[in-house]
């Protein structure tokens, strides 16, 4: 009996450390509504269950996939920068055509992960939802054991009650550790704007240490994401000179037609010459425009960058300094 | 009489390109003018008077050169374009066929919103001794263009085109003609990739002589040959090759005997660049064209007017751009074509090395 109600003292402790925010942001689903009877709350659970386990497959799987691509898309820009370096002073056709070849793969790979890096952002809300509802659940059903259970009943029936408990306890704990280990990074798309850096002041050695792995972790997203609007910018290039070219070489046909005596222009023009190929060209150049742009803001916004990892580093110094003293 | 038209249109666009070198153009008025690159180069021949006998081919070499002038200025939503264009062909071997082309080129056009409206007028003079080659064109494009946002585009505009010789031998003057004809087409943007675009048009053409029967010209009735055409294209960017394929089916209908035939043919262009200095361009076409009935074999009447859907191609083209204002070009063609012979086809093959200036 002693062990029984150490037991339930254990477990009214533990439901202290249930953190504030599954009451609080996302309320459980029996709160909202009517209370669930037995074979209800039983289907809600098993099916909450089931989701999350799921999810929470799915997301070790496409963590997994994307530690792999991570490291593909770095062995390729390793390749690609000795590349560029080894071609620095001019370059033949075959380099031309690897570095082109590899730029290529790259962006395949960076759309790749970005894809994937939203799949798992929405996989992740949808778990943590539901992950929070089951905590919820536990909590609630926990409460209510625990308010419900008579001290003074048969020893069997309050080792059932017991067990329940701990059986609940347990799937709680788990589900807050899957929860813990998915939980959203702060480097994700949702980023501070770069502006909230300038007022972060932290003045101990974490502090410093946490704003510089999140200026890192901006910068290291920016540099791929500029690297990315370059390989599209190059693309754009390219695409606009060889419709040039593919103009140029259809007016010689049509040259050599006329040296056939063909008539020298008929209804069929070039297609290119057309509503569809000026739609074409104006498309182009307008996303071409808008890379540039682009490109000219991240540069900006990475040498802004560069100057707060200055100062936060510099800050970290003078901090050791002070310490060491 | 010719000649003295054709200095005075060169002459007149020569102290445009000055004005424009002096910057001219006002706040809302925008005007430029340009040179228009300069080619040289030589062809190689094989076949210069499209002989359908393998055994009458006979070849020759060409110096080739040609540049032009460009005139433009807009003003709020309305445009306006000028341009001449000279062609010199010099043949070593059989002078006769040595031409001067000339170009003039007129456009007006206004786009107002998702709208656009074109008036094109060119003129096509071509100056030789050979009576093919002696002839001049006249072109008019009148169309209406709608852009709407979204990845539709609209497309109608009607045609006057006329081909007249110099010549005064009456075989020849017969192949002088007048093509009236509209087309509608309508064009999509599938992705960034891929557009396509569906195009119909009506062509009326009538040649300046009788039609015939069976036996005999009808005097009176002029030959008419009615063709209506439906033509599918597709523009793809794929792995950083330009492509457009068309699909194209004509039917036409003659007044005439031995006219009227159908025509299906397919053709895809590409350009790759495989490195940063280096394209490749790349053509080919195929064509199918079948005759209700086998055309007489007269000598004084021609199959009617060969155009380029009467033609299998292929042809390779690599462009070196070794300097920014430089390239240089080598290509090479086949072609086979119906001759003006009925029944008759003849091959040409030609190699081309060209330097072009760009300004």
């Amino acid at each position: 009996m002693k062990k029984i109600c150490a037991a339930l003292l254990m477990i009214l402790a533990g439901l202290g450390s249930v953190p504030t925010w599954s009451q609080t942001t996302t309320p459980g689903p029996s709160s909202l509504g009517p209370v669930l009877d037995e074979s209800q709350w039983e289907a809600a659970v098993a099916q909450f269950e089931n989701s999350v386990l799921a999810l929470s497959e799915d997301l070790g799987e496409s963590q997994a996939r994307m530690k792999a691509l991570q490291a593909d898309i770095e062995t390729l820009e390793e390749k690609i920068s000795r590349l560029r370096e080894k071609t620095k002073n001019g370059s033949g056709v075959i380099d031309d055509f690897r570095l082109k070849s590899l730029l290529n793969d790259l962006k395949d790979k960076l759309q790749k992960n970005s894809d994937l890096q939203h799949q798992w952002d929405e996989k992740q809300r949808e778990f943590e939802q539901k992950a929070i509802s089951l905590v919820t659940l536990y909590n609630e059903r926990i409460d209510n054991d625990l308010q419900s259970t008579d001290l003074s009943s048969k020893a069997a029936d309050l080792n059932l009650t017991f067990n329940e408990l701990v059986q609940l306890i347990q799937k709680r704990n788990q589900t807050l550790g899957l929860i813990k280990r998915y939980q959203k990074k702060t480097t994700d798309e949702n980023q501070l704007p770069l502006t909230s850096f300038g007022g972060v002041k932290p003045t101990d050695r974490e502090g410093l240490l946490l704003t510089l792995d999140l200026i890192r972790d901006r910068k290291k997203a920016l540099e791929e994401q500029l690297e990315k609007w370059s390989i599209e910018e190059d693309e754009a290039k390219n695409e606009l000179k060889l419709q040039g070219k593919m103009r140029d070489f259809l007016e010689d046909i049509q040259r050599m037609n006329e040296d056939s005596s063909f008539p020298h222009s008929s209804l069929k023009r070039s297609d290119l010459g057309d509503v569809t190929g000026d739609k074409e060209r104006k498309r182009l150049q307008a996303r071409l425009d808008d890379l540039q742009q682009e490109i000219g803001r991240g540069q900006a916004t990475l040498i802004q960058i560069n100057q707060f990892l200055d100062k936060v580093q510099h800050q970290l110094n003078d901090l050791g300094e002070r310490e060491g003293k | 009489m010719k000649k003295i038209f054709l200095l005075t249109g060169f002459i007149a666009l020569l102290p445009v390109v000055g004005l424009a070198q002096e910057g001219m153009g006002a706040t809302d008025l925008q005007a430029n003018a340009a040179l228009e690159p300069i080619e040289f180069g030589f062809r190689y021949d094989d076949n210069v008077f499209r002989s359908v006998d393998l055994g009458g081919r006979l070849s020759d070499e060409i110096y080739l050169v040609s540049g032009g002038t460009r005139f433009s200025s807009s003003y709020d939503v309305f445009k306006a374009g000028l341009n001449y264009h000279l062609g010199a062909d010099q043949y070593q071997f059989y002078s006769v066929l040595s031409n001067i082309k000339n170009h003039f080129g007129l456009s007006l056009e206004a786009e107002p919103g998702e709208f656009g409206f074109y008036y094109q007028k060119e003129y096509f003079f071509r100056d030789s001794q050979y009576e093919q080659f002696n002839y001049w064109d006249d072109d008019n494009l009148l169309g209406i263009q709608w852009t709407p946002p979204g990845p539709w585009n609209y497309e109608i505009k009607g045609k006057y085109f006329s081909r007249q010789y110099y010549g005064n031998d009456p075989t020849i003057l017969t192949e002088n003609f007048v093509d009236q004809g509209f087309l509608a087409g309508i064009g999509r943007e599938i992705d960034e990739k891929i557009s396509l675009k569906l195009e119909g048009s009506y062509n009326n053409r009538q040649f300046n002589r009788w039609a015939v029967t069976s036996t005999a010209p009808v005097p009176g009735l002029i030959q008419t040959d009615e063709t209506w055409s439906i033509l599918l294209n597709a523009h793809l960017y794929f792995e950083n090759i330009l492509q457009d394929v068309n699909f194209e089916q004509q039917r036409t209908n003659s007044n005439s005997y031995g006219f009227s035939n159908t025509v299906q043919s397919v053709s895809w262009a590409a350009v790759v660049r495989p490195s940063s200095l280096i394209y490749l361009q790349l053509l080919f076409r195929l064509f199918s064209k079948t005759y209700d009935a086998t055309p007489l074999v007269n000598s004084d009447l021609h199959i009617g007017f060969v155009d380029e859907d009467s033609q299998d191609l292929l042809s390779i083209k690599a462009t070196w751009d070794w300097a920014p204002q430089w390239s240089a070009s080598l290509g090479g063609s086949r072609f086979r074509n119906e001759s003006i012979q009925p029944g008759q086809y003849y091959i040409e093959d030609l190699l081309t090395a060209t330097v072009r200036r760009n300004f």
